[in-house]
């Protein structure tokens, strides 16, 4: 069952660990949560407030993805995407089963330009993924910012975005459409990859 | 119900729909709309694909201590308990009935010599245009017992069971109700399970309204 050398598997690139975990090889779980950890925990915290809460929803999102690695297919999505939208499901089942308290936002955008000593731009340039989402995110107006986070990392609902923001629900649906529809079409996130 | 793509609301109930917020009555309408336009389909494909690289904005952040180990011990723990917990469910839902779908590929895939999974059952996620709608559960070994398990709303009433082998054989397995929301369906299928490349739940009027393996990525966490 463990065909995968514990010291190789380090070195195996995502897909050979996901298709690992399938075989149940625990060599390639192992290097799997080590090399992911960071990216799903670091999601969580910026969907929910509270830092136990974020590591519970990590921790069910890894052993998710574990559960269903056989079902992996790389022609769809990256293992990254793949792992971090399991993270993000998990995270909003999480938020409305429990009302926990989400992250303000805005936060989102904040922490992401303070995670790193290199200037934003140079990072875009140099094709950095984060920078090139947030540098996405930061060219819409604050509010449909505001509405597509939370709408799209949050879970929420125009009603529950119109509520959260004291708006109407048509300026929370406009708000949501429109940032939604600039992002689909901003060719920044074409450089992303699938 | 007809729509007008130059509405704006379609853009919105597009995006509702990729958000999972649409409600029970537009879903089903716009379930059916979607099973023909590939224009909506298109659409829904790129949005799917903006709504998730989102993900890919957020900081690394460093773990609590021993995180690591504990959800190593969980998912340790969790392998001998799931293959019970599988195993029961298949065969009470075996005793119950009807609806869906799907596919994969990746039954051909399964690691025939994994002592873990050897003669157990195998689950594959039915998909509607990036929305998961159901599971297939099927039994490896011998056995050629499949249960559907769908839970899709929309007006259509009655689909076709597809199966698709690895050497594309197609074998339709009849009709059975659909659409009114949850429902299950047992059904034995042609070859062993892990032969079966693909299964599809198809309307009379002949439009793909469940496949697997369309997208796998994200909605395993609902499963
Ligand atoms: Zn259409």
């Amino acid at each position: 069952m463990n065909q995968i050398d514990d010291s190789a598997a380090p070195s195996l690139s995502d897909e050979a660990l996901v298709a690992g975990m399938a075989e149940r090889s625990d060599a390639a779980t192992v290097a799997f949560v080590r090399r992911y950890q960071r990216r799903v925990y670091g999601l969580a915290r910026v969907i929910v407030n509270d830092p136990g809460t974020a590591e519970e929803i990590a921790q069910e999102a890894l052993v998710k993805a574990w559960r269903h690695a056989s079902t992996f297919d790389s022609r769809r999505a990256t293992v990254e995407r793949w792992v971090l939208t399991i993270t993000r499901n998990v995270a909003i089942d999480t938020l409305r089963r429990r009302r926990a308290t989400p992250r303000d936002p805005t936060e989102f955008l904040d922490l992401a330009a303070a995670s790193s000593d290199t200037p934003f731009e140079e990072r875009v340039e140099h094709g950095d993924t984060r920078a090139t989402i947030q540098a996405a995110l930061l060219k819409l107006p604050e509010e449909q910012r505001r509405a597509v986070v939370l709408a799209t990392l949050h879970g929420r609902t125009a009603a529950e975005i119109a509520d959260v923001e004291g708006i109407p629900l048509g300026t929370s649906k406009t708000r949501i459409r429109n940032g939604l529809m600039k992002l689909r079409a901003d060719p920044l996130l074409e450089r992303i990859p699938r | 119900m007809t729509w007008d793509h130059h509405d704006p609301d379609l853009a919105v109930i597009r995006i509702e729909y990729v958000l999972g917020t649409l409600d029970g009555r537009q879903r089903a309408q716009f379930v059916d709309h979607l099973a023909t336009c590939t224009e909506c389909a298109t659409e829904i494909t790129a949005l799917v694909d903006s709504v998730d690289a989102l993900t890919l904005g957020a900081p690394d952040a460093e773990p609590p201590v021993g995180f690591e180990s504990r959800v190593l011990a969980e998912i340790s723990a969790a392998t001998p308990r799931r293959r019970v917990r599988s195993r029961t469910l298949l065969f009470s839902l075996a005793a119950a009935v009807i609806v869906v779908v799907a596919s994969t590929s990746l039954l051909a895939a399964w690691p025939r010599s994994s002592r873990t999974y050897s003669a157990t059952v195998v689950e594959r996620p039915l998909w509607f245009h990036h929305h998961q709608i159901g599971t297939v559960y099927a039994q490896l070994g011998s056995s050629r017992w499949m249960v559907i398990v769908s839970s899709q709303h929309t007006t259509v009433r009655r689909v076709d069971c597809i199966v698709v082998t690895d050497t594309r054989r197609t074998v339709d397995l009849g009709s059975f109700a659909y659409g009114t929301g949850s429902s299950s369906w047992p059904a034995q299928l042609p070859v062993a399970a892990r032969h079966v490349r693909q299964i599809r739940l198809v309307s009379l009027t002949g439009v793909v309204m469940a496949t697997s393996g369309v997208s796998p990525w994200g909605t395993w966490a609902s499963s």
